[in-house]
């Protein structure tokens, strides 16, 4: 359809891939700009240490926006990621004991529980037919009000081999960081080309069109919620890995951090459409902005003004997109046709 | 057409019925709670319970209105703190100011409410980002302007508002709150504005067609329920005797559980005032019965998301 407007057959995959991915593109272009300008603002080359900051500060930031990104293409939305991501952070603080050998045991229950809380969520939200933000924004509620119960105030012990895992470095200038996004990217390039990723396109563009093509949509978006669930655990674990101790309040900032990293991605509301990079780049340049502002030296205190005003700048911009891009169409067909 | 009346006015009895139930499972609770202890029955309890709800049943009308279109409005903890926090800075405790604080103070959260709507309805940013969005920034600048500490303290005679005594224990708020409930009955029943807002919920696209300015109703309910949470803060710092940080957090699930145990649809179009205020009453007297109970405050997070939970999802599987 788009080829029809523009007037051009075109063949080959790399330009189609970005033209349906446009705003995937801006993001990363933009990206690059603001680690040009990080660059140019601590005044030399990026040391090891910087790179290694930078790239282990974004990890639990991408995780849960791949998981937000997933239910959002699906067409539904999800509040709850800060939530699941608090309660995997207490009780890994609470259980984790230092035993390499049992704390992976730990650590994979873990993550199967935030699979299951998701699972919840897609059970309310498919079977039990609740709306979605009001489904997840009640179970947000439920798990901090677990979580503070569990763990009253910020303690608890993580052990050392944990942030070594997924902070540290193993083999010289590559922060293990590194690795973990390589497998991450590797992940969602085959995931984005297998049924069931297509499947959550097809329910969030068209749930009516899904069910008619033989989807089992309710199942599907079990899936989904479930899937988001563990990238909230998988999030959950790199943040305790961070911080090196639990805390009950740990997760109320990325309510919002990941919706917009989200949308600052490329992945606009109402399903159907975006990618699951967008999790990435978004998240990476919410980082990025946020030791930019740092380094210029405004203060923390103005950090939620910052971040709240991305995310209203990006909602805005691309639910004013479509407009903007018919009327490019417009004025293109008008110089063809005229 | 006869079938079509028939049909209006079950639907009507519908609504009313599950008022009626949320009011008998109020007074459930009401006479389980004499179990914890027989005090629950003084009737300086009841008062006590009443006065407690007021800040539900405000905040609840608010998004009431805003449930009704379709929408959610996230950005309330902070409408109240930030009425709270200006109310103490600007005047400083002092009576005399009251006369220009008070204004101020319910313009900036109608303030709030046009931003609100304005991105709701003119930028078409989706109504939980926006409010959740809003929220932070209020917070921020607030932050920014009070460098994490408020000063000052509530004039008496927001006190004397909230906790004075007229007659017989009654406090001038509830007269207050009791004006505000007719109001919000009168305008959402009688008023072509109510009915507007209930086709908008019904559906936008219905409404607009139809010839109603969209745009502008959207944004005149996102500044009704902002002004409310203003009132709402003003109430609670009046309540607490001074305005901190963070006040108005715990009213964020109330609001919306008191919308939609009242028997609200959550998508929008459904949904009446005064179901707002049983629910508003109900959830109070089960967050009394919790607090005697001496349960952490962390559980009463979970009962409320439960309550919403159980509510919404009778609501879908009974209309």
């Amino acid at each position: 359809m788009s080829n029809r407007l523009f007037g051009i057959q075109n063949k080959n995959y790399a330009l189609q891939h970005a033209r349906r991915n446009f705003s995937l593109w801006i993001s990363l272009a933009l990206l690059i700009i603001i680690l040009m300008i990080y660059q140019i603002k601590s005044e030399s080359v990026l040391n090891e240490f910087q790179i290694k900051v930078l790239i282990n500060g974004g990890m639990a930031l991408s995780f849960a926006s791949i998981g937000l990104a997933m239910a959002i293409i699906s067409g539904g939305f999800d509040v709850s990621v800060g939530s699941i991501i608090t309660l995997v952070n207490v009780i890994a603080s609470i259980t984790l004991k230092g035993q390499v050998f049992s704390d992976i045991q730990i650590c994979l229950v873990l993550l199967l529980l935030g699979t299951l809380l998701g699972a919840v969520n897609g059970f309310l939200i498919a079977y039990a037919g609740i709306q979605p933000i009001i489904a997840t924004l009640a179970s947000n509620f439920v798990w901090f009000g677990v979580s503070l119960l569990l763990l009253p105030k910020p303690g608890g012990y993580i052990p050392q081999w944990i942030n070594v895992l997924f902070q540290g470095t193993y083999i010289k200038r590559f922060p293990n960081a590194i690795f973990w996004l390589i497998l991450l990217i590797i992940f969602i390039i085959y995931f984005q080309r297998t049924k069931f990723c297509r499947s959550i396109f097809a329910i969030g563009s068209d749930p009516e069109a899904a069910c008619r093509n033989g989807i089992n949509i309710k199942f599907t978006l079990l899936k989904v919620y479930g899937l988001a669930g563990l990238f909230y655990g998988i999030s959950g674990i790199f943040l305790t890995a961070q911080t090196t101790s639990g805390d009950p309040n740990i997760g109320i900032p990325f309510m919002l951090l990941s919706v917009a990293a989200v949308v600052v991605g490329g992945t606009p509301f109402g399903g159907g459409r975006g990618s699951l990079f967008s999790g990435i780049t978004g998240a990476y340049i919410i980082r990025l902005l946020d030791s930019v502002l740092i380094s210029i030296g405004i203060t923390s205190y103005f950090n939620d003004i910052f971040q709240g005003s991305i995310l209203l700048i990006a909602v805005a911009v691309s639910s004013l997109m479509p407009k903007i891009k018919m009327m490019i169409h417009k004025r293109r067909r008008g110089e063809k046709f005229d | 057409m006869r079938n079509l009346i028939n049909k209006e006015k079950i639907e009507i009895n519908r609504l009313d019925i599950s008022i009626y139930l949320i009011i008998f499972i109020t007074l459930v609770l009401f006479l389980l709670s004499g179990f914890i202890s027989t005090r629950f029955y003084r009737f300086s309890n009841i008062l006590m319970i009443l006065r407690l709800s007021t800040f539900f049943v405000i905040v609840g009308l608010g998004q009431g209105f805003v449930i009704l279109t379709g929408g959610i409005d996230l950005s309330i903890p902070w409408g109240m703190t930030t009425a709270g926090i200006l109310l103490t800075t600007l005047s400083m405790g002092n009576d005399d100011t009251l006369i220009w604080v008070v204004p101020v103070v319910l313009l900036s959260g109608a303030l709030v409410g046009l931003i609100n709507g304005i991105g709701v309805a003119y930028l078409n940013i989706t109504p939980i980002i926006m409010t959740l969005a809003m929220n932070v920034i209020i917070r921020g600048l607030i932050l920014v302007a009070v460098f994490g500490t408020p000063r000052g303290i509530t004039p008496p005679m927001i006190t004397q508002m909230m906790s004075g005594n007229m007659i017989f224990g009654i406090s001038p708020i509830f007269v207050i709150v009791a004006v505000i409930i007719f109001l919000s009955i009168i305008i959402l029943k009688k008023t072509t504005y109510g009915r507007r807002i209930y086709a908008i919920g019904n559906s936008s696209q219905a409404a607009y067609l139809s010839g109603i300015n969209v745009n502008i109703h959207l944004v005149s309910v996102y500044i009704i329920s902002g002004f409310l949470s203003a009132l709402g803060g003003i109430m609670l710092t009046g309540y607490s005797t001074l305005a901190f940080v963070n006040m108005g957090d715990p009213y964020l699930l109330p609001s919306i559980a008191a919308v939609v145990v009242g028997g609200a649809s959550i998508v929008g179009g459904r949904g009446k005032p005064i179901g707002t205020v049983a629910g508003a009453v109900l959830l109070t007297v089960l967050s009394t019965i919790l607090t005697a109970l001496l349960l952490p405050a962390a559980i009463r997070n979970i009962i409320y998301g439960l309550v919403i939970l159980i509510a919404v999802f009778l609501s879908s599987k009974f209309n």
